[in-house]
């Protein structure tokens, strides 16, 4: 409903339950603000943004008062601006403007900007008695409470947003503080709860709170922001870089970008390793033994005929015996090139690019039953919906902005949590209902529900009736799946059970968030189990409700997009078909295998075998910290080419190592867990020697004879879009007003956010 | 009584001072005590002004003290008060010292009124109030001082005690600190909202639910548009913290006395509750099967599902309250032995007996004739009830809501009902009137019974006869008189009477000293709850006759206060707390002749209810509570009404 107010005596219309100042700022009119913060909750605190307000005898602060039918008000009399000049200046008082001078946040101080705006006096006659706290020790943090005005944001983002509590007011007139720990109580930051997520410096208005890296780096107007998508997960937060002469200060959420908006301390903190220090600078060439890592320097031109030399050899022999392994943190134009260059330069189909093996699967089942490979709806749902079930995923810790998500739906909105796990996870304090299952036990227990809702009567029978087929077999098929049986496969208790089960189909909406573990056994029967327990509850195909898939590496969906795997040709088509062999191959002019490739395992195994020969593998893609048996495999390769940012465990065994540019040095697309491409710039130019995935990658081609003519990575995307219908319509024009959701066929389409069911009959899978 | 010297309370100036002319006024007027304890009381500085009743008391200091105590208590999050009223408390200190300016007076009247005028809250609101009153009604004294006069006394002649109030919270009973709880809604800390409620009682999702919340009927948002929803605001919070998850709460250490507790509703609970958290070592005797009270076998579980009381009264017994269940006072042991095996004793009986109505034939023992109380508690233990198919409850209030609208639950196929008075006149809250009329309740209103008549020793039917209004009695109302000839038989099988409760207190031996009334309700302090036996303390319904749940809580707090300080040191005196609560008492907290400056017309946010159908089938909860967005926008609504008062003797 829209209401009419009058301001400075213009006519306005606004939002039933928008604030004054919301009503103001849309109309032009500027209200100065000090505490207030958009994307948080109103605090009033400040009393900045005073007006006034016909009837009301005292002024009204206009960032907290919603707007009335009728209002008329005065947002700038001389008696307003008096006050708001008098309580500045009272703050003034309180804040060391001496300290401006050496002060991390000047030039970008909300403080300053209004002192400075306002004409105030600064006062010499400094207020503020007590010992203030000194900061406390942590590794990312610098806490000035000297400098804090008390606004209230960090404590608000803390429980609004982190909801870890961290912050408190300590009261007390002057002697106030804005605390970590309890006000009986201070701690540090990490003794209060802090997981460092950061967004309490986005949010701080002045110097009190800001990162100890970016410390006499550069002034705040200084610093150049570029845009970019975080890389550290595949939420796949916008961020922006702060660059000041080619050198990275500092990460700051995005607040414009139309995502969550806010952070995690992976993508505010963790970028040391784009800094260098340890970083390869230029190629290496193996000098001694293999895995003993002795290098020598080489330039690229050397580097790179040594690489195609290499290649060349086993290929000519027998392209089967060459692999080509890439990293889940590739953008979409890197992913695709270096899956055309394995298939149309180096011969081989021997690949898996960015692709999350159990992921891929999963995805792939989702393509049979609902005719989508990922996600069917966005993170945006789970502000939408009443019951979220989260299963083998610990996003707060690995997904965390989606994390929070949930956790304030689950604040504000009252929508409930199940949580089914097979360890203890961090969302298990936020879940109201905990399952427990034994490990790959997943399936049973999504039958097991299935059976109960349908033995219950809670089936969406319309729904079913309208949107599906094949009920009646799959209803027999689950009948053996009754509460006592599935508790002695799974060991979740029946009334357990039970509840999930009714809260997924008595919900108006629900949403099922599936993470790695998920996916570890059985990817595909659990996938298709739990299409069906989402088409019984009639929970598929609108916002609110659906599946989510929450992907372990930045570029996973993407990858698989770009036919990141042995079987798949770019855009789901199929390495077996004739068909799309052939279309693709004309779309390239390439000739392509048609032998079916290994995927990233079956690699290891033949490479231990001596089948496969020759490895190219780009990034961190073996995780051989992670997994050190991996480094045999890599020790019986007789050529192996290592693209990479540093010499990892792995790199070890290279033959060559060619330095690789990390995501703030890349420009292009990425593709997040919620089918969104989004766009990367370049907020850095490639680090000493090193180049981008995707220079490389052509350079290679040109020596091993085979040249690509793309100048830019845009033309990749071109190209992409020409060869994946579901990318036709993206591009980096496109892009710039924000991420698109595919399948974005053409041009002038809106992309897909929502996997839509009209006219469509989905067969129930019998698993 | 004292004289008032001069008093700006409640924006009307009455000066005495000089001339003798003018009317005096005594502080009685005001409803002020002449002394606090065994203090003469010189001076009261408020939000709402200052009263002097000391000519010597020096107004310049008492102003300087009232702004460092409103100082402390500033909460810090807007600037006008934080830093407003410590710049002013500064400049008080030195012209009080003899040191001031002319400067600084013009300085701190300025900042005076831009506190009062943009504070966030009431605290920095109205705590120029006063000041600006001082400044004009005693300018020569603030002269004088600015002048180099050091001033005829000096602090340590004077004791400042100070209290923090607000009208809701005032209002309550026991005092819950309902700003701060509602505040920490404002700021999403619904544990920390729970954990202040819990400070007064762990009832806070009983309360949350069946409280008749009197804080609401003393709220300032009334003279806006419509109180906050207080009640629903605390539901929400047990509600949210509850669900779902396991709420736990650690033993505290036991260092204290043996301590013993007749009742387990909830005035004895929450002296438990409470005589724990200091340390004492607590032993509930329950006459019943089930703890909770009337909230157990009173209340209907459709207004308060039993699982909500037995979480709460579950975490009370893990803190180390050790309950005895089926343990009557006065059967299985006597009040005497208690006496003897514990240090202390707090008797909170409640009354669980029908009033008797005064009818031809109620003491016959038909069938058919059950008392409301007795239904009700048969209803909630499970026991086997004789209700019939027509019946006919007797009453007007809410027990008698209570036992229509079960009635209709259990399937009765015609409930009526009979109250004396009109329908304007029930005393039952009118949104339980409504939704017992929305479930089918048939209304019969001017209606007394005056016989039962039986068949067999079995209800047959009521005679009942029409009244009508007449002469208002000494409550106001108007006296509800028979009409002569209108007596007509209402066919009934089953009459229950609630009209009203009474107690059963034959344990209450002679021997044990305590005393019990005409009125047959036990005697006791209103404040510390001693009965005229040292060491038995004794509140709740079997003090003040049928009450209200949070009145029962109140009495259960205070009597552990003071059980403790007689424990402590085996004297039982009002401290200053409660001293200064009497003050206020007088003064009131809540003036419903006051308009605040805000914003109004933000509607109050509505529990939603079960359908009526869904609601006549069985015993679930008729209220859902209040959505999370509009528990956060009902908790926006509070203007955080704090107020401090200074007391200078
Ligand atoms: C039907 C009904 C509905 C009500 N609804 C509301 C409402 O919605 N809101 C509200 O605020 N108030 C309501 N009340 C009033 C409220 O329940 C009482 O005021 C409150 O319970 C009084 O608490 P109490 O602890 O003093 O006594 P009680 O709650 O009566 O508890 C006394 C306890 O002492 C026990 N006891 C008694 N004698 C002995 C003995 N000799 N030995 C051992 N134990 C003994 C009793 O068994 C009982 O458990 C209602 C009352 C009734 C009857
Ligand atoms: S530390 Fe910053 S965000 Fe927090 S209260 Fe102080 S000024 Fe505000
Ligand atoms: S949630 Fe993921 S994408 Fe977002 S900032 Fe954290 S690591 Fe980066
Ligand atoms: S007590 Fe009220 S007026 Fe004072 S600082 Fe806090 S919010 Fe402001
Ligand atoms: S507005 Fe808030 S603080 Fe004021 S009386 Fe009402 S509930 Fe209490
Ligand atoms: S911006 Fe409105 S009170 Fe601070």
């Amino acid at each position: 409903m829209m209401v009419s107010l009058v301001i400075d005596g213009q006519q306005v219309y606004a939002e039933e339950g928008a604030t004054i100042y919301q009503a103001a700022k849309q109309m032009g009119i500027y209200i100065p603000t000090l505490c207030y913060h958009p994307r948080l909750r109103p605090l009033g605190y400040c009393r900045i943004c005073l007006v006034e307000v016909e009837g009301i005898n005292k002024p009204v602060t206009s960032c907290n008062t919603p707007v009335q039918e009728g209002m008329r008000v005065t947002t700038d009399t001389p008696a307003i601006k008096e006050q708001r000049e008098e309580i500045l200046s009272m703050l003034l008082q309180t804040h060391p403007s001496e300290e401006c001078l050496v002060c991390e946040k000047g030039g970008n101080c909300d403080l300053q900007e209004q002192a400075y705006q306002m004409g105030c006096q600064v006062s010499r006659s400094y207020v503020l008695t007590d010992e203030v706290a000194s900061a406390d020790e942590n590794p990312h943090i610098v806490r000035d409470p000297e400098k804090c005005i008390l606004c209230g944001r960090c404590i608000r983002v803390c429980s609004e947003v982190a909801q870890q509590f961290v912050f408190t007011l300590k009261e007390g007139g002057m002697e106030a503080r804005a605390v970590a720990g309890t006000p009986e109580k201070p701690q540090t930051l990490e003794d209060a709860g802090c997981v460092f997520c950061g967004n309490c410096v986005e949010v701080c208005p002045v110097g009190a709170l800001t990162e100890i890296e970016r410390a006499t780096l550069g002034r705040e107007w200084e610093l150049e922001p570029v845009k970019g998508i975080c890389n550290h997960c595949s939420v796949g937060c916008s961020i922006v870089f702060r660059v000041k002469d080619g050198k990275l200060v500092k990460i700051n959420a995005d607040a414009e970008e139309d995502t969550f908006g806010w952070i995690c301390s992976k993508g505010k903190f963790g970028y040391d390793y784009i800094k260098g220090e340890e970083r390869v600078t230029t190629p290496l060439i193996r000098q001694g033994e293999k895995g003993a890592g002795e290098f020598r320097e080489a330039s690229w031109e050397e580097a790179l005929d040594y690489v195609a030399k290499g290649l060349k050899e086993i290929r000519n022999e027998d392209p089967r015996a060459l692999a080509v392994l890439g990293s889940g943190r590739c953008s979409n134009e890197e992913n695709y090139l270096l899956q055309k260059f394995s298939r149309g330069v180096l011969g081989t189909n021997n690949l898996e690019t960015g692709v999350h093996f159990g992921m891929a699967q999963a995805a792939l089942a989702m393509e049979e039953s609902l005719g989508v490979a990922g996600s069917t709806t966005t993170l945006e749902s789970i502000r939408k919906t009443e019951t979220v079930m989260v299963i083998g995923s610990d996003m707060l810790k690995n997904q965390p902005v989606a994390g929070m998500r949930v956790k304030e739906a689950i604040r504000y909105n009252g929508t409930r949590l199940i949580n089914v796990s097979t360890q203890e996870t961090e969302m298990d304090k936020a879940a109201h209902l905990n399952l427990k299952v034994r490990s790959g036990s997943d399936l049973d227990l999504l039958k097991g529900m299935l059976n109960y809702v349908i033995q219950e009567g809670l089936l969406d029978s319309d729904y079913v009736e309208k949107y599906t087929e094949g009920f009646s077999e799959l209803k027999e098929e689950l009948k053996g799946y009754t509460p006592a049986r599935v508790k002695e496969l799974t060991g979740v208790g029946e009334e357990d059970l039970a509840r999930a089960a009714s809260w997924l189909a008595e919900s108006n909406n629900a949403v099922v968030l599936a993470g790695k573990g998920f996916v570890h056994q059985q990817p595909r029967e659990n996938t298709l189990a739990l299409v069906n327990l989402m088409l019984g509850c009639g929970q598929v195909g609108r916002e609110g409700a659906g599946i989510i898939f929450i992907q372990p590496r930045s570029n996973v969906q993407g990858a698989l997009d770009m036919g990141g795997i042995a079987p798949l040709l770019p855009g789901y088509r199929r390495v077996e078909d004739e068909g799309d062999r052939q279309e693709i191959s004309e779309k390239w002019n390439l000739e392509l295998p048609s032998w079916e490739g290994k995927e990233l395992e079956g690699i290891m195994d033949a490479a231990r075998e001596g089948e496969i020969k020759g490895l190219y593998l780009v990034g961190d893609a073996l995780e051989t910290g992670k997994y050190p048996e991996r480094e045999k495999a890599l020790a019986s390769l007789d050529f192996l080419v290592v693209q990479e940012l540093f010499i990892t465990s792995g790199a070890r065994y290279a033959d060559v190592i060619l330095p690789g540019a990390s995501f703030a040095e890349t420009e292009g697309t990425f593709t997040n867990l919620e089918r969104k491409v989004q766009k990367d710039y370049a907020a850095l130019t490639a680090y000493q020697n090193s180049r981008t995935d995707l220079e490389i990658i052509q350079d290679l081609s040109r020596a091993m004879g085979t040249p690509m003519k793309y100048t830019s990575a845009r033309e990749v995307t071109q190209e992409i879009s020409r060869v994946v219908p579901q990318y036709g319509g993206i591009s980096w024009e496109r892009l710039e007003g924000g991420g698109l959701f595919w399948p974005c066929p053409e041009e002038g389409h809106y992309g897909t956010p929502e996997l839509c069911l009209n006219g469509k009959k989905i067969r129930f899978s019998t698993v | 009584m004292g004289k008032v010297v001069f008093s700006s309370w409640q924006r009307f100036i009455k000066d005495n001072r000089g001339d003798s002319s003018g009317k005096q006024v005594e502080a009685s007027e005001l409803n002020l005590p002449d002394s606090l304890g065994q203090e003469k009381l010189k001076a009261v500085i408020g939000w709402d002004g200052l009263v002097i009743m000391d000519p010597e008391v020096d107004v310049v200091k008492a102003t300087k003290a009232y702004f460092e105590k409103v100082q402390e208590e500033s909460c810090g999050r807007c600037i006008p008060c934080r830093v407003g009223t410590g710049m002013i408390a500064r400049r008080l200190e030195r012209i009080d010292r003899g040191e001031g300016t002319e400067d600084d007076l013009e300085a701190v009247k300025k900042w005076g009124n831009l506190v009062k005028d943009t504070s966030l809250c009431e605290l920095g609101q109205t705590a120029p109030v006063p000041l600006l009153d001082a400044l004009e009604h005693y300018s020569e004294e603030f002269a004088s001082k600015v002048e180099g006069e050091k001033g005829k006394s000096s602090d340590q002649d004077y004791n400042f005690r100070s209290i923090m109030t607000a009208p809701c919270l005032h209002g309550c009973p026991a005092h819950v600190n309902i700003p701060h709880y509602v505040g920490c809604v404002k700021d999403s800390c619904f544990e920390d909202s729970l954990a202040t409620i819990r400070e007064k009682t762990m009832l806070a999702g009983v309360l949350g639910r069946v409280c008749v919340h009197p804080c609401e009927e003393n709220c300032r948002r009334n003279q806006l548009d419509e109180p906050v929803s207080i009640r629903n605001v605390k539901r929400f919070v047990y509600d949210f913290e509850t669900e779902g998850k396991k709420e736990d709460i650690v033993e505290t250490p036991k260092d204290g006395e043996k301590v013993a507790v007749v009742g387990a509703g909830p005035a004895g609970l929450n002296a438990a509750y409470q005589l724990a958290l200091k340390g004492h070592r607590v032993t509930i005797y329950e006459a019943l099967p089930v703890g909770g009270g009337m909230l157990a076998v009173g209340i209907p579980s459709y207004r308060l599902p039993r699982e909500v009381l037995n979480q709460e009264i579950e975490l009370i017994k893990k803190l180390g309250v050790e309950i005895k269940y089926n343990q009557r006072i006065g059967k299985d042991i006597t009040l005497d032995e208690l006496k003897q095996n514990y240090k202390a004793v707090f008797i909170g009986a409640g009354m669980h007996e029908s009033a008797n109505m005064g009818v031809d034939g109620e003491d016959k023992g038909y069938r058919g004739f059950i008392p409301g109380v007795k239904y009700l508690r048969d209803l909630s233990l499970g026991n086997e009830l004789d209700i019939g198919e027509k019946i006919a409850v007797v009453g007007g209030g809410n027990v008698a809501m209570d036992c229509a609208r079960s009635a209709i639950r259990l399937g009765v196929k015609e409930v009526n009902l009979l109250y004396r008075r009109s329908r304007e006149q029930m005393p039952a809250h009118e949104a339980e009137v409504m939704e017992a009329e929305e479930e089918g309740v048939r209304f019969h209103m001017l209606t007394n019974p005056t016989r039962i008549i039986e068949e067999n020793g079995k209800v047959k039917a009521v005679e009942c006869v029409r009244m009508e209004l007449g002469e208002p009695d000494s409550s106001g109302r108007r006296r509800p008189v028979p009409v002569e000839g209108s007596e007509f038989e209402l066919d009934v099988d089953t009459v229950i009477p609630a009209i009203g409760q009474v107690g059963e207190f034959e344990f209450v031996s002679e021997t044990s000293g305590v005393k019990v009334s005409d009125r047959g309700r036990i005697e006791a302090d209103p404040v510390t709850m001693e009965t005229s036996a040292p060491g038995v303390f004794a509140g709740g319904d079997a003090v003040l006759g049928p009450s209200t749940v949070i009145e029962a809580v109140a009495a259960g707090y205070q009597a552990a206060k003071y059980m403790d300080q007689y424990l402590r040191g085996g004297k039982v005196t009002p401290d200053e707390e409660d001293l200064m609560e009497q003050i206020i008492d007088g003064l009131g907290a809540y003036d419903p002749q006051e308009i605040p400056e805000a914003p109004a017309g933000q509607k109050r946010e509505k529990s939603e209810l079960a359908e009526v159908q869904e609601r006549i089938k069985g015993f679930d909860q008729v209220e859902r509570g209040l959505s999370n967005s509009a528990a956060l926008r009902e908790a926006e609504r509070c203007l955080r009404c704090y107020r401090l008062l200074l007391a200078v003797t």
